[in-house]
């Protein structure tokens, strides 16, 4: 299962689209909050984030969710336009990062490897 | 009188260049000291919008702490005729060390900095003379005062308008970038949909991509330019190999770049301690200009070797040239050149701009020569190397 935390509904769908294609399972979040009441319930294999979730600070989610024992395991993709995506996703401590625009293909590798799937 | 008065004209023309407002009322009061021989001085600055003082500066010889000025005293006296007040002989004895004194108000109109306080350990008798000398002191401190005040606010202005610019360019670029993040990405699942042998939906869908990547590629180029400008441009140290960087990016743009042939030679190694990633888009953008401005079909030529004791690389195209009265424009903002006076090619003109600022960054020099127009320019940079290797 792969939760995605992503508040612009086109691109969640392409990320949902994307990665059903591949054979994974999704849940998409368009507010932090609905997301932050689910990860207490379920355990996803992995995360894509935004930085920026309808105002509200995916970097720091994703820093609180590598501070906490029961989620710190499960890899985090941070996905942003930023510029400095690089740097947040160091600082938050995210597993790993995708620019926008980006390549479908890149996306599907990057989360495979973080799946462990080759 | 008249070497008095140089002296105040001197030291105003000083301290229009000092960027510090303490350094300003030093100087005035110093030059007070000094016009009027006078043993000590010091200078009250008025708060603003307030009617109390601070003590900002005392000259070396002062023998003790001046006391802020007490309402009805001298000082307020002073402010209130808003011209220099000449106290040669108080009315009660002020301090043993203050037998007369001038208190030089400085006043912008009707706005106060605050007042000067020379003083005498002796009794002073002033003369006519001194009075006008005195009042363009006390001028030309206002004058100076208020241009420093005035250039201050104008720097607050512009560093306030270049963060507000570059915010504007920040959400700007991110607002532009989720369409197109959907536009490339559904475009790219659509090709993954599609049938193999169907080529020209497949054509159709690669023209998409190139165009978004070029859309990308202008964002960023407009972004960098506003981070260039607030010194934000940022660019990471690592060491590498000149001439390998500029052979890769020829071998990528032969294969980009149809229309045209790109030669490369070099006679050197050069290894250059900077940003390599940021070096590449310099020799990428040099390259892409020659073939842009140059017919279909023509050579470009490429080298690198060493020249002054720098790394030289040169990028030579047969194109059109550059127009002399654009020679001095090239590497402005925004700067696009017109072929033969015709239209414009498409660009925003940043290129130049950017590449010279990262050149600049590594302590190097971009340039161009322009061959006769209609035959081609030559663009070079030079660059200083930490290690060379001559090419056998």
């Amino acid at each position: 299962m792969i939760f995605i935390v992503e508040d612009d509904p086109d691109i969640c769908d392409l990320f949902k689209i994307l990665l059903e294609d591949q054979g994974f399972k999704t849940t998409t979040f368009s507010d932090i909050k609905d997301f932050e009441k689910e990860i207490k319930l379920h355990k996803p294999d992995l995360m894509i984030m935004d930085v920026y979730v309808h105002g509200e600070d995916g970097a720091s989610m994703t820093k609180n969710l590598k501070n906490r024992k029961e989620t710190a395991n499960i890899p985090i993709i941070l996905v942003s336009a930023k510029n400095s995506l690089e740097k947040i996703a160091k600082e938050s401590g995210a597993d790993d990062f995708v620019s926008k625009p980006f390549e479908v293909n890149d996306l599907i590798s990057i989360v495979r490897k973080h799946l462990q799937l080759h | 009188m008249n070497t008095k008065l140089m002296l105040i004209n001197k030291n105003t023309l000083e301290s229009l260049e000092e960027k510090d407002v303490l350094k300003i009322v030093e100087k005035f009061t110093q030059t007070g000291i000094d016009v009027l021989s006078a043993d000590f001085g010091f200078m009250f600055w008025k708060r603003e919008n307030q009617d109390t003082y601070q003590l900002v500066y005392t000259s070396p010889k002062t023998p003790y702490t001046p006391s802020l000025p007490r309402k009805r005293g001298y000082n307020y006296k002073a402010s209130l005729g808003r011209i220099p007040y000449f106290i040669s002989n108080p009315k009660r004895d002020l301090l043993p060390y203050m037998k007369s004194l001038v208190i030089i108000p400085i006043f912008y109109k009707s706005h106060q900095y605050g007042n000067i306080v020379l003083c005498f350990n002796k009794k002073r008798v002033f003369v006519s003379e001194e009075e006008p000398l005195i009042m363009t002191l006390s001028n030309s401190a206002a004058q100076v005062l208020t241009i420093h005040k005035n250039n201050k606010k104008t720097e607050r202005d512009s560093v306030k308008l270049l963060k507000q610019k570059e915010e504007f360019f920040n959400i700007v670029s991110h607002e532009l970038k989720t369409p197109v993040t959907t536009i490339k990405g559904f475009s790219q699942l659509l090709g993954n949909k599609i049938q193999k042998t169907d080529t020209q939906t497949r054509f159709f869908l690669d023209k998409i991509d190139t165009q978004t990547d070029k859309l990308v590629r202008l964002i960023n180029s407009l972004l960098e330019v506003s981070r260039l400008e607030n010194g934000k441009l940022e660019f990471k140290k690592c060491n590498f190999e000149l001439s390998a960087l500029v052979k890769r990016v020829v071998e990528d743009l032969n294969i980009a770049i149809a229309s045209h042939t790109i030669s490369y030679s070099n006679t050197s190694k050069f290894w250059i301690s900077g940003d390599d990633d940021r070096m590449e888009d310099v020799v990428t953008n040099l390259i892409t200009n020659a073939a842009k401005y140059s017919p279909s079909g023509s050579k470009i030529k490429v080298s690198v070797r060493e020249k002054s004791g720098l790394a030289h690389v040169e990028i030579e195209d047969f194109g059109f040239g550059i127009l002399e009265k654009d020679h001095q424009k090239v590497f402005g903002r925004f700067f696009r050149s017109k072929i033969s006076n015709k239209e414009n090619l498409p660009g925003l003109g940043l290129g130049l701009y950017i590449s010279n600022a990262i050149i600049k960054y590594h302590s190097g020099t971009l340039d161009f020569k322009t061959k006769k127009v209609g035959m081609g320019s030559i663009f070079y940079f030079s660059l200083p190397y930490s290690g060379h290797k001559i090419n056998t």
